[in-house]
């Protein structure tokens, strides 16, 4: 298990590099300097000037990137941000607890949902439940989630005063953003449990388990449910691994300032060493996310352990 | 059944129940507590006094750090600060600063003329707001009170981008940045106390202010990424006070009886640059007849619910030179009668598109129907920001529609936008006018206040004339605050929270 473990982790550096070189080559070819972006329209050709030379970008590219490697390979300095100056792994790694905390919470309840909603969608199939719970899940899967997120707030903290309306200082200012996030990605999860719970249930093991006596719940639980979740458990670890990144939408409606904002605003600017490192960490967080997905599996499914063992 | 049922009502009571604890402290708890909660829309550089240029930079270092001196920005009276007084030399080149003896920083420390020359220099060397202290050559401390500036040559609005230039503690920056925005320390009415999450700052007010102390005991300020939350937030009486409200949320903020909002005036202005350059905008005629052509009321009514001035003028109306110059008015016809003269058989399709960025979508969309009123077809593209700025600069986009602001109310921060040496900056029409040159160097280093106005108000009819530019509207700040709030928004963004205090 471990020689597995231990070769996946190796695998990662070669992925890193490839983003890497990706990132930097579209950040390269994209129209707009840092220097003007950074500066503002009204910064005149010596600020400018002075700029690119202090950040090394009136280089050429092959110059810069490798400056940038050797950079990380010899003092693991992945440079300081063009707008703040701060150094940009204290940045990122100020933000993400914030990120980490939603993403986390949101993944959590979007599965307790999903999955037992889905379950009894799937048992109780073609019953008035299935169908409304399947109606819904569509309906919350198609509303877009700034628009949830923003009705929420016009509802519980506008009219009814009940939670925050923006911010990340108590569990309260959580709420919302976890609830506008964990009920769409739930509405997905419900569809993917339902549909491979209903594949599972008419397998002919659960036939014979439930010929030999098994209870109803054994039978759901320990033997078709089990099997349903693969494909679940890789929805959700791709959930969560894009949702560490990727909530922006929400963090700009709930103003809170996550790594999703850092990014995108970080982008705008053009700001090179920022956007690599947020970027490189992302990559390196999805594949550690991914290796616990599988490594998961193993416990789920006896086959794949074996496997792994051997 | 029954089980399932119970459980699924013991979630909803615990849910609800949850619920019920209230918030945020209440907005009337705020008063009592004498305390300001302040929404912006900004994010924050740093707590430097010079890297950085986005509202909250600034609106933080005018609690944290102060200038020598304060300056009107647009009547120009002065108000002695950190400097109880100033001498001139006669060439006008020197100004001498004496500092006041009895300033304390926040650590305890007294000030002295090194923090100032150390802040000076900082500021100078910032590529965010250098160019406050381009006039100046050096500065040097005489002595531990004593300041000497020494300009490259006379400037007559130094003393106003002075007051844009805040002190801080020399000591405690020299120990490092990183460690300084830890703890900044400077001499202003507000010290640091937190910073939290990157979205919440709080300051206390200092009791060694050299001044009376703030009547505000604790300002937090919450920052935002959206207008619209921070529009939410003011409403449902999460926030005391908010900067930078949008038009299109201003109806629901002001119907609250609670809520009041106030109009600022600002140097934001909206305008269409013709690069001279290009056909057909080469021909004076043509410019003058888009600025005849564009229905400036109608342009603000579509974009920013009518907030806003619509003007031609090029500098900022607020400024005493532009009385009596003459506007472009609203007028299509006499626009078709110039285009016919110019030459041009109406309709006519421009060869270039009209660039803009995703923010002036609507503007553009406004001035479309305006132009295809008088003929001129023309076409939309959005630009990513910084592929727009790049064109300009280059050269390479001939009709763009931008937004611009400047720092200081005053004339001379248009001088990029008219002259040769700004034609990879703010000179989007590359103009050229050696008239207007002349004059507007000549009017930088006039002293006289009077003999400034009047070579800045001829510049300014030349340009007119000559309507490099269409402008469209200036665009004030919409802030909104709490009845029981007693507030001075200033102008163009020149807030000081110590002048805020609860009734």
């Amino acid at each position: 298990m471990y020689k597995y473990v231990i070769k996946r982790v190796l695998l990662t550096i070669p992925v890193l590099l490839g983003v890497l070189l990706i990132v930097f080559t579209i950040m390269s070819l994209t129209p707009g300097e840092p220097a003007r972006l950074i500066l503002g329209a009204s910064a005149d050709q010596a600020a400018i000037d002075a700029f690119n030379q202090l950040h090394g970008l009136d280089a050429t590219f092959p110059e810069r990137l490798w400056n940038y490697l050797k950079d990380i390979v010899t003092d693991l300095d992945f440079g300081r941000s063009y707008r703040s100056d701060k150094p940009v792994f204290d940045m990122i790694l100020g933000r993400f607890p914030i990120t980490f905390m939603l993403a986390t919470l949101s993944i959590f309840f979007s599965a307790v949902i999903g999955i037992v909603l889905g379950v009894v969608s799937a048992v109780k199939q073609y019953s008035k439940l299935d169908a409304t719970l399947t109606v819904t899940a569509m309906i919350f899967a198609s509303i877009p989630s700034f628009w949830l997120g923003m009705m929420l707030i016009l509802g519980f903290s506008l009219n009814l005063h009940m939670f925050p309306s923006h911010g990340a200082d108590s569990w309260q200012s959580y709420v919302l953003p976890v609830l506008t996030l964990a009920v769409s990605a739930a509405a997905g999860l419900l569809r993917m449990t339902r549909s491979a719970m209903l594949e599972t249930i008419r397998m002919e093991y659960i036939r014979t388990a439930r010929a030999k006596g098994a209870s109803p719940r054994d039978v759901i639980y320990k033997h078709a449910l089990k099997n349903a979740l693969l494909p679940v458990v890789t929805s959700l670890g791709i959930s969560f691994g894009t949702s560490l990144g990727g909530a922006v939408v929400i963090e700009t409606v709930f103003s809170i300032p996550g790594l999703g904002m850092l990014i995108v605003n970080a982008i705008r600017d053009k700001d090179f060493p920022l956007v690599m490192a947020s970027i490189l960490f992302l990559a390196a967080l999805f594949c550690l996310v991914m290796l616990i997905v599988d490594l998961i599996y193993a416990f789920i499914d006896p086959r794949i352990k074996s496997k792994y063992l051997n | 059944m029954k089980k399932r049922f119970a459980i699924v009502m013991t979630l909803i009571m615990t849910f609800s129940l949850l619920a019920g604890c209230s918030s945020e402290s209440e907005q009337s708890g705020s008063a009592e507590e004498n305390k300001l909660i302040l929404g912006i829309e900004s994010e924050l550089t740093s707590f430097d006094v010079e890297n950085g240029d986005f509202a909250l930079d600034f609106v933080i270092r005018r609690c944290l750090y102060e200038p020598l001196v304060h300056v009107d920005p647009v009547s120009g009276e002065e108000e002695m600060r950190l400097a109880e007084s100033y001498t001139v030399s006669d060439d006008k080149t020197v100004y001498t600063f004496k500092l006041r003896p009895d300033v304390k920083m926040h650590d305890g420390s007294t000030l002295t003329a090194d923090d100032v020359v150390y802040s000076l220099n900082l500021t100078k060397e910032s590529s965010y707001v250098g160019k406050n202290l381009s006039a100046m050559k050096q500065a040097r401390a005489v002595d531990d009170h004593t300041v000497e500036v020494t300009l490259n040559a006379p400037y007559a609005a130094f003393m106003k981008n002075l007051s844009m230039c805040f002190v801080l503690s020399a000591e405690a920056h020299r120990a490092g940045t990183d460690a300084f925005n830890e703890e900044p320390v400077g001499c202003g009415p507000y010290k640091f106390v937190s910073y939290e999450n990157d979205n919440k700052i709080t300051l206390e007010a200092f009791d060694e202010y050299y001044r009376d102390t703030a009547p505000i005991e604790t300002i937090e300020i919450r920052m935002f990424a959206d207008t619209s939350s921070l529009a939410i937030a003011m409403e449902s009486g999460e926030l005391d006070a908010a900067a930078g409200i949008n038009p299109v949320d201003y109806e629901n903020v002001v119907s609250n009886d609670n809520i009041v909002v106030d109009e600022i005036a600002t140097t934001k202005f909206c305008m269409l640059s013709m690069n001279e350059e290009t056909e057909p905008f080469n021909d004076k005629k043509v410019r003058q007849a888009i600025n005849y052509a564009i229905d400036r009321q109608f342009v603000l009514d579509a974009s920013r619910e009518g907030k806003g001035n619509p003007t031609s003028l090029l500098f900022n109306t607020a400024m005493t030179c532009t009385e009596g110059v003459e506007e472009y008015e609203y007028d299509p016809e006499k626009a078709k009668q110039l285009l016919e003269e110019a030459g041009i058989s109406l309709p006519l399709t421009l060869n270039t598109k009209l660039s803009t960025y995703e923010g002036c979508k609507t503007e553009a969309e406004a001035i479309q129907e305006s132009l295809a009123n008088v003929g001129i077809n023309v076409e939309i593209e959005i630009l990513e920001s910084g592929a727009l700025y790049g064109g300009l600069a280059s050269g390479d986009i001939p009709f763009s529609l931008t937004r611009l602001g400047t720092s200081a109310v005053d004339p001379d921060q248009y001088y990029n936008m008219v002259s040769e040496n700004g034609f990879s900056s703010l000179n989007y029409s590359r103009y050229v006018n050696d008239e207007v040159e002349e004059l507007m160097v000549q009017a930088r280093s006039e002293q006289d206040e009077e003999e400034r106005d009047t070579l800045y108000r001829e510049a300014l009819e030349i340009i007119q004339d000559d309507a490099p530019y269409a402008v469209i509207y200036e665009m004030p700040d919409l802030n909104a605050s709490v009845k029981n709030l007693n507030v001075n928004w200033g102008l163009n963004g020149m807030y000081y929270l110590y002048d805020f205090s609860w009734k």
